[in-house]
């Protein structure tokens, strides 16, 4: 209990935690109206769990990566795959067919198990990730070098999964899948949606936990040592690389992750969300919350999804657009810190500003008097 | 052999685009160090600047002199992109030097807004541009056919590259273009006025953006995501060449255009883009510095 406490941040998470939880309660008695905004808030728990994996890799060891999209896609294609076949009774699915192949593809056989799933799930986008860290960061490609080749990585993988559609189903992706527990629609299916839900939740506080925990050990200082002072790092002897390496992987993971609880909720896929407006939207989350700071990702993912949500549809829409660039790029230029750092820092920066600028006249005037004394 | 010649032609007409393109990335990334996520919506602003002036003709000047509405157009686009870059530059770039990463995000941002903005006037429905009655058409030799206006995006290309060189290598400006970006400090005590180079070179990176996107105009339908297509292509193209030289992005652009197009003659072109841009980032794994890299002993590159 001692460090919630103590720790205005973690405190403020556990609040923004039990709001979320509260939620489908309110729903059920009738406090809020829409199930879809409480399905919404869903969605928001998966955004904030890949803005706080984007944060880790970004906000602390300074690499700015274009492209989580693609583990996201990886980590809902997977879990998507193994809902559609659930439904299927785990035989061909029809855009298989009309794709041509007759019997259900070889990489898609172990998505029939839940425990395969679940493995491959968070498998393959750790090796994947695992192998192009290694490969880039060995190489010392840094900087805006590495956002480049992400950049291009995620196109290769989006420009993938749309020509190789009898597998991947092409630009309409997986669609019409129920959740883990069953159809989530409905008030009927209220027990199915608040299962769903509250995994969503237990995930995201384990990942802030985790996060937390790891930012604060040894491990976390020397994330920001690399981000503040890469060659220092190097020269104090540290292998950089495979710091680098295993961060972008486990930030990878929570990507995916994120995405296989998207799909839950969203109930389809597509590889929109592998592009790389959809990678940069990830990176504004972040930054409009406040990187460097685990519960910066978290209410920046929030914050912006539920504008987002209430100003992109009907007449706003358009000035969303407008709204969301001129945000970002007021951010970017003058609040590095995003909105975590605005009420931690700048804010009362400025406060003390103003009180030291309300005291100076008086100081002068007491000298003044001091001199006439004399 | 016919098909050879047209694969070739073809290879060569995408090489011709990208270099366009990757022309003013490489003078805004290579020698200002800013990464302008907002190029590719300087190549939409030239676009839709070619559709705005064809209209223009068709509607207050005689039949007679509408096929002049093109060059007119080659040279608006120009103006406009160039002075949208100098305004871009003075008010959100001039803040953001030495922080390549922020200035990415920012004109992210500004990007967003810019295609908003052509959604709002001219919706999301792609618009076209006909091409004047000297472009349409083709030279057509032995069993191969090449369309005018291909030939003619080759032969700008050209004019723009040689152009770009004069302006960079033998021109007052470009030295002192060159001086600014290498040593700032030394530069402005010389008496240049290095915030105006800022300005002038950013402007021209973007105006060289504004004319690929009049050529693209040429081409096919425009709609607000036309840039979005091209600049990732670009981006790797100006890495692969090797940041801050010409001949890097001649011969980087020849790579990729080339090596797309042939890929796509054997599947598909959403494969070509793919197996290409992989083979670029496993090369870029030996020399993550580019083709023709400078040569630097200095740590932080």
């Amino acid at each position: 209990m001692k460090p919630l406490i103590s720790n205005k941040k973690n405190l403020c998470f556990v609040l923004i935690l039990l709001a979320l939880g509260l939620s489908p309660l309110l729903l059920q008695m009738g406090v809020i109206q829409s199930s879809s905004f409480v399905l919404f808030l869903g969605k928001c728990i998966c955004f904030s769990i890949a803005a706080i994996g984007l944060d880790l890799i970004w906000g602390y060891t300074g690499i700015l990566s274009l492209g989580h999209g693609l583990y996201f896609c990886l980590g809902a294609y997977c879990m998507g795959m193994y809902l559609k076949l659930q439904a299927t009774g785990g035989v061909i699915t029809d855009f298989m067919k009309t794709g041509g192949l007759t019997e259900l593809p070889l990489i898609w056989k172990p998505f029939n198990s839940f425990f395969l799933t679940v493995i491959l799930m968070l498998a393959v986008p750790a090796v994947l990730s695992g192998i192009l860290g290694y490969l880039i960061f060995k190489n010392r490609v840094k900087g805006v070098y590495f956002s480049i080749i992400s950049q291009a990585l995620t196109w290769t993988g989006y420009s993938l999964f749309i020509a190789l559609s009898p597998y991947t189903n092409g630009n309409v992706g997986i669609t019409e899948i129920q959740s883990l527990f069953g159809s989530i629609r409905g008030s009927a299916n209220f027990g199915h949606f608040c299962g769903v839900f509250y995994l969503a939740l237990v995930v995201l506080a384990g990942v802030y936990a985790l996060s937390v925990w790891l930012t604060n050990c040894k491990f976390g200082k020397l994330l920001i040592a690399i981000r503040d002072g890469e060659n220092r790092t190097y020269f104090s002897g540290y292998c950089v690389s495979s710091f680098k390496t295993a961060i972008y992987s486990f930030s990878a993971v929570l990507a995916a992750l994120a995405g296989a609880l998207y799909i839950n909720f969203n109930g389809s896929i597509t590889p929109s969300q592998m592009t790389i407006s959809y990678s940069i939207t990830m990176v504004i989350w972040v930054a409009v919350g406040g990187r460097g700071t685990i519960l910066g990702a978290v209410v920046g993912a929030i914050l912006i999804n539920l504008c987002e949500y209430n100003l992109s549809s009907g007449a706003m829409v358009d000035l969303w657009q407008y709204l969301i660039g001129g945000i970002f790029c007021v951010m970017i230029l003058f609040f590095k810190g995003g909105i975590i750092g605005l009420v931690t820092e700048q804010l009362p920066a400025t406060f003390r500003k103003l009180k030291n600028t309300d005291r100076k006249p008086v100081r002068v005037k007491a000298k003044k008097e001091g001199v006439n004394h004399a | 052999m016919s098909e050879w010649i047209t694969l070739i032609f073809n290879g060569l007409s995408l090489s011709s685009i990208i270099l366009l393109t990757s022309l003013g990335l490489a003078i805004t990334f290579g020698l200002m160090r800013v990464i302008n996520m907002a190029h590719g919506e300087f190549l939409m602003i030239g676009a839709y600047m070619t559709y705005v002036i064809q209209e223009l003709f068709k509607t207050y000047l005689p039949h007679s002199v509408l096929g002049l509405y093109y060059p007119c157009a080659l040279v608006v686009s120009f103006g406009i992109t160039f002075l949208l870059g100098c305004a871009l530059e003075k008010a959100v770039i001039s803040r953001l030097y030495g922080r390549e990463i922020d200035s990415l995000l920012a004109t992210w941002g500004i990007s967003l807004i810019f295609q908003q903005a052509a959604r709002s006037i001219f919706g999301t429905q792609g618009v076209n541009v006909t091409a004047p009655d000297y472009l349409s058409g083709g030279l057509t030799v032995g069993a191969c056919t090449f369309s005018y206006n291909r030939l003619f995006i080759i032969l700008l290309v050209l004019v723009c590259l040689v152009l770009v060189w004069l302006m960079m290598y033998r021109s007052n400006f470009g030295k002192q273009m060159n001086a600014v970006m290498q040593n700032r400090p030394m530069a402005q005590c010389m008496g240049i006025n290095s915030r105006k180079i800022d300005c002038m070179t950013f402007g021209l990176g973007s105006a060289l953006a504004g004319v690929a996107g009049c050529s693209l105009a040429l081409l096919g339908s425009i709609d607000s995501t036309i840039g979005q297509n091209y600049i990732v292509q670009c981006f790797i193209t100006v890495v692969l060449g090797g940041v801050g030289n010409l001949i890097g992005s001649v011969v980087g652009s020849g790579i990729v255009g080339g090596s797309t197009i042939f890929v796509q003659h054997y599947t598909s072109s959403m494969i070509a883009n793919a197996v290409v841009l992989l083979i670029i980032i496993l090369f870029l794994q030996k020399k993550p510095q580019g083709l023709f890299a400078l040569k630097s002993r200095q740590l932080d590159e």
